[in-house]
């Protein structure tokens, strides 16, 4: 075969479609056939472009995949033309022979070299196991809403208002939207729509007199359609009809068990208390629970038509209050776009033109039902969804961890070359061909392979409880095909890489240079190069993870020491009954007066949403008397008592708070610092005195002028994720905050009051649920993902170490073990310990200090990104960025600087007796 | 009999052969049969029907003929066996012999 490169046109075809036409032409026709093809081309290429004659080529070159060549390939290496073929027969790799010799060299050399074994299994199992779990976890976020029959045209309707600063969305809209879009648009062809009761009481008789109850608070007024849009089972009862009358529920089985027990609930009745009073409903159904893979979760439906009696036909024609989560069914084959494109014409046709009444530009979109849990994140979303962008992120960190396990078994089969390559070349000698010294030590890989994922297989077990908790997803080991075809996918490919590529590079060893006790990769040259990157690639990738999960950590903590402006600890929250009636503000100061009876607590006050709850937000229903209406300002509202900032320790700067018996305080409002900053007042002090108009002034309390009484100190009352808010206050009712007198640190006096407290309560609410928690606690649920994500982030950095710390403790060890020689002659010249500790242990420090140039600034952006999603960043993002390295270099030099002693303690006779 | 049997492609392929003469090698053959009959054929469909046909005996190939335009690669060339001669002559005579006996009918009333 002559094979120059063509100097005439000085133009070639791609070169990857030549490589892959020599694999699949048969040897003998190769060299013609590739002529053939290179003169069509560069024919082509005087007529046509470059690109078209490129394209042309690949086709030619894929043409060839076909059964007849395939056919005659496989017959022409049956039998060889005399000139090319072996002159002794070569058995095939796969006979039984050569299988179970295969079988046991490779469990000799496994046992022989225990050492690697231990680091390759143990690396490869656990970059299997981290590779598992998070396929799972992957997994069950992409299945999310995809067991309904009808996803791929189920729609959820969702709200957008464009304002200056950017669009806000809403999960909810109004009433009207989804009948309106049912008859007027042909594209859709159903709605359901939900309503959420929040917190609500259940009485479910239990003898003649008795009653229990429980508090819920996943109830929604549903639609019959529900179930003809929803894949959700109906258990018992008829999907038309189960939702069609008013005053008619379906349970969860789960809560049907609860209410009933083992009797059949249709026709049994419960009755809620809630908002709308107390009202008695008929069970006329009973569904499966709701998947858990489900965004919208419930514990049973109310009936459409009962909320059409509390409210009247606002549930069919309102257009100004959204509380209604929509979900569409468009036709088969509609494309959500076109539809789309139709709504904002549509809304301000139905809404009337912005700025009549609104300012704000209202949009009005459609969410694939099965984007919903990664993708969307509004206001008033059903339930926590979860980030597409952790799923993408732990997907790469699975990949990175297999990735280093890989390296370490490339690196070690290569760096333990010297030895293996006499044995290469003895049996090439012996009339091995090449496949079958690949055979080999494939062999011996699929073997460690199938020790790995014995290992992996207990990490898992051991590990997916733990997983599934830091998550908080129902993380569950199924044979779902997809899972299944993963799996399959990632040890094929791993086996494939950690398999091939040593043994590749091994068999290609010439037999009579290695057995002349040159060549083989020593320490230099490719297989050198090629561990040095691998090594650089490992510790580049442990140190950035671990500087994330150092940053998360920190972030977390630094935010818990950050003063929030208020007081957290010794301070409880009671749970406010659901029932208002008309004597609800008597009974609670009657309840407020009783506790305070007892010693250990020291105040009690009350709030509509206690710190770490969003109070409701409001765009421009606020302003200053005499001023215009400002469209796009912001506040946040919500009822407190007068002893609220007492009770938490947040100062009044100007003016005063609430005071108890003063009835004219209902008409006034307290600011806190930003919303007075907001309203353009100058100071806390011009602020007091001042008139607002307010959504809840007036005499009636539907909007009107209010007085603003004091203002007060800023404190966070959400999570230091989100920038201060501007917040006003009115006079009202709420959840009680308890606060102990000093710390009850015995844990007696924590039950004694809270035994105190739920009697009390009892007495005053006897229908309504007992709820008491810290408010402490419920404050720092509001990092859970956060935490969450430093755990997993952490685990996955700790493994990383853990294998590169394996796959350097290997290396280390064949290294020194090749200069033992060299070392032993050096101390016989008299080399101080020190001179050949630096000796062995300099090239090691060398890669570590290039991984630590590398992971820097890849350490730097990732930080970057993260805090992004923080308003509140502290100082010092350096000290982030080295600690890292000094814990990773560290660890590194206590492995290499082990070995280097054991070989400098050696006595130099065992090295150099032999020569 | 199987093995002398000639698929319609193989049978343009080799008729194409034999009107190359001495200059059927891959490329002249399909620009030939491109240009014959009116179909652009995929080389590897071409080079599988050589194989094929080589296999049954139908043709004989030798390498020769390096030219700078082909990276100095050797072009294969090849021409009819008697054995190919024969496999086309037969399918001709089939042809014919069925052809003759087409009743007038048929053949006017396609034509029309």
């Amino acid at each position: 075969m002559s094979d120059q490169p063509n100097s005439v046109s000085g133009s070639t075809p791609p070169r990857w479609a030549t490589a892959l036409l020599k694999e699949l032409l048969p040897a003998d026709r190769s060299d013609d056939i590739a002529g053939d093809l290179l003169e069509r081309y560069l024919a082509h290429r005087q007529q046509t472009t470059r690109w078209r004659a490129d394209w042309q080529y690949v086709r030619d070159v894929l043409s060839f995949i076909r059964p007849g060549v395939v056919r005659y390939k496989l017959k022409s290496s049956r039998q060889p033309s005399p000139a090319t073929s072996y002159p002794y027969p070569t058995p095939s790799p796969f006979t039984y022979g050569m299988l179970t010799n295969y079988l046991t060299v490779a469990r000799r050399n496994l046992l022989r070299q225990k050492l690697t074994t231990f680091i390759n299994t143990l690396g490869l199992s656990l970059g299997l196991a981290s590779c598992l779990l998070i396929l799972l976890y992957v997994q069950t976020e992409w299945s999310y809403d995809t067991f309904h029959a009808q996803a791929p045209n189920l729609f959820r309707v969702v709200s957008y208002e464009e304002a200056a600063e950017g669009s806000t969305g809403q999960a909810p809209v109004y009433a009207a939207v989804g009948p309106t879009l049912k008859n007027e648009l042909p594209e859709v062809a159903d709605f359901t729509r939900l309503f959420a009761r929040g917190s609500l009481v259940v009485n479910v008789a239990s003898g003649r007199e008795s009653w229990h109850n429980f508090t819920e608070s996943r109830f929604f007024f549903a639609e019959p359609s529900l179930f003809s849009l929803f894949s959700f089972q109906l258990l018992r009862g008829n999907p038309q009809t189960a939702l069609a009358e008013p005053f008619t529920v379906v349970l969860s089985a789960t809560k049907a068990r609860t209410y009933f027990g083992k009797l059949n609930p249709l026709g049994k009745t419960i009755q809620i208390d809630d908002q709308f009073g107390q009202s008695t409903y008929r069970v006329t159904g009973v569904v499966a629970d709701v998947p858990p893979n489900s965004h919208l979760h419930f514990d049973a439906l109310t009936s459409f038509s009962s909320l059409s009696r509390y409210l009247g036909p606002l549930t069919q024609t309102d257009w100004s209050i959204n509380w209604f989560y929509t979900y569409v069914r468009l036709q088969t084959g509609t494309q959500a776009q076109s539809v789309e494109a139709k709504l904002p014409s549509w809304l301000i046709r139905h809404k009337g033109q912005p700025g009549q009444q609104t300012p704000l530009t209202e949009t009005l979109r459609l969410q694939a039902i099965t984007d919903i849990h990664l993708q969307s994140h509004l206001a008033g979303e059903v339930g926590t969804n979860g980030d597409a962008t952790t799923v993408r992120f732990l997907l790469l960190v699975a990949g990175l961890i297999l990735a280093m396990a890989w390296f370490n078994y490339v690196n070690l089969a290569t760096a333990q070359s010297l030895q293996r390559a006499k044995e290469v070349g003895v049996r090439k000698t012996l009339g091995a061909q090449k496949h079958q010294i690949r055979g080999q030590f494939f062999v011996e890989s699929i073997l460690v392979h199938g020790l790995a994922l014995l290992g992996a297989a207990c990490f898992v077990a051991l590990g997916l409880p733990l997983f599934r908790d830091w998550l908080d997803r129902p993380l569950l080991l199924s044979f779902d095909p997809q899972l299944l075809v993963g799996t399959g996918v990632v040890l094929v490919l791993s086996m494939m890489v950690v398999g091939w590529l040593p043994a590749t590079f091994l068999a290609t060893f010439q037999p009579i240079q290695v057995l002349k006790g040159r060549g083989g990769l020593a320490g230099r040259g490719l297989g050198g190069s090629l561990r040095r990157t691998l090594v650089v690639l490992q510790f580049t990738i442990t140190l950035v993870l671990l500087a994330f999960a150092q940053t998360i950590y920190w972030q977390l903590g630094a935010m818990n020491r950050q003063p929030l402006g208020l007081q957290l600890t010794d301070r409880l929250v009671v749970k406010a009954p659901s029932v208002h009636d008309s004597l609800a503000d008597q009974k609670a100061a009657l309840f407020k007066q009783d506790l305070l009876r007892f010693p250990a607590i020291k105040a009690i006050s009350q709030a509509q949403y206690v710190p770490g709850e969003t109070m409701d937000a409001q765009q421009g229903t606020v302003r200053r008397l005499g001023s215009p209406q400002s469209p796009s300002l912001t506040v946040h509202i919500g009822s407190i008592d007068e002893g609220f900032f007492a009770t938490y320790g947040i100062p009044v700067l100007a003016g005063r708070s609430f005071q108890a018996g003063n009835r004219s305080d209902s008409a006034g409002v307290v600011l806190n610092q930003t919303a007075s900053r907001v309203l353009g007042f100058s100071s806390p002090q011009a602020a007091v005195g001042q008139r607002l108009w307010f959504p809840y002034g007036g005499t009636d309390r539907r909007g009107g002028p209010v007085t603003v009484l004091g203002v007060t100190r800023d404190y966070h009352q959400r999570s230091l994720k989100e920038a201060k808010l501007a917040q006003i206050f009115r006079l009202g009712g709420g959840h009680f905050t308890v606060q102990l007198a000093d710390s009850p640190r015995q844990t007696t006096d924590k039950a004694q009051i809270r035994a105190f407290v739920q009697q009390r309560f009892r007495h005053y609410y006897p229908l309504d649920p007992f709820e008491l928690y810290t408010v402490a606690d419920h404050y720092a649920r509001q990092y859970e993902p956060d935490v969450q994500l430093g755990r997993v982030v952490g685990s996955f950095a700790l493994i990383a170490i853990g294998i590169a710390c394996l796959g350097l403790l290997g290396l280390v060890f064949f290294s020194t073990r090749q200069r033992a020689k060299e070392v032993s002659i050096r101390k016989i010249h008299g080399a101080p310990l020190g001179t050949i500790w630096l000796l062995l242990t300099r090239d090691f420090l060398k890669l570590i200090a290039l991984a630590s140039l590398v992971a820097l600034p890849l350490e730097y952006g990732l930080i970057q990104r993260w805090l992004g999603n923080f308003v509140f960043r502290p100082a010092g993002i350096g000290w982030l960025l080295i600690t890292p390295l000094l814990y990773v270099g560290l660890i590194s030099l206590l492995t290499v600087s082990y070995h280097a002693y054991r070989t400098t303690r050696l006595n130099p006779v065992r090295f150099l007796r032999d020569e | 009999m199987k093995g002398t049997y000639l698929g319609e492609f193989e049978e343009v392929v080799l008729l194409t052969i034999g009107i190359l003469d001495q200059d059927a090698y891959g490329v002249t053959i399909l620009t030939e049969l491109a240009k014959q009959s009116g179909r652009s054929i995929s080389v590897g469909a071409l080079h599988t029907a050589l194989m094929r046909l080589e296999e049954k005996g139908f043709v004989h190939s030798w390498t020769g003929g390096a030219t700078p335009e082909r990276g100095g690669r050797r072009k294969r060339y090849f021409n009819l066996t008697l054995a190919g001669l024969h496999s086309l002559k037969e399918a001709k005579l089939l042809r014919d012999q069925l052809w003759n006996q087409l009743p007038p009918l048929t053949l006017e009333r396609s034509l029309l």
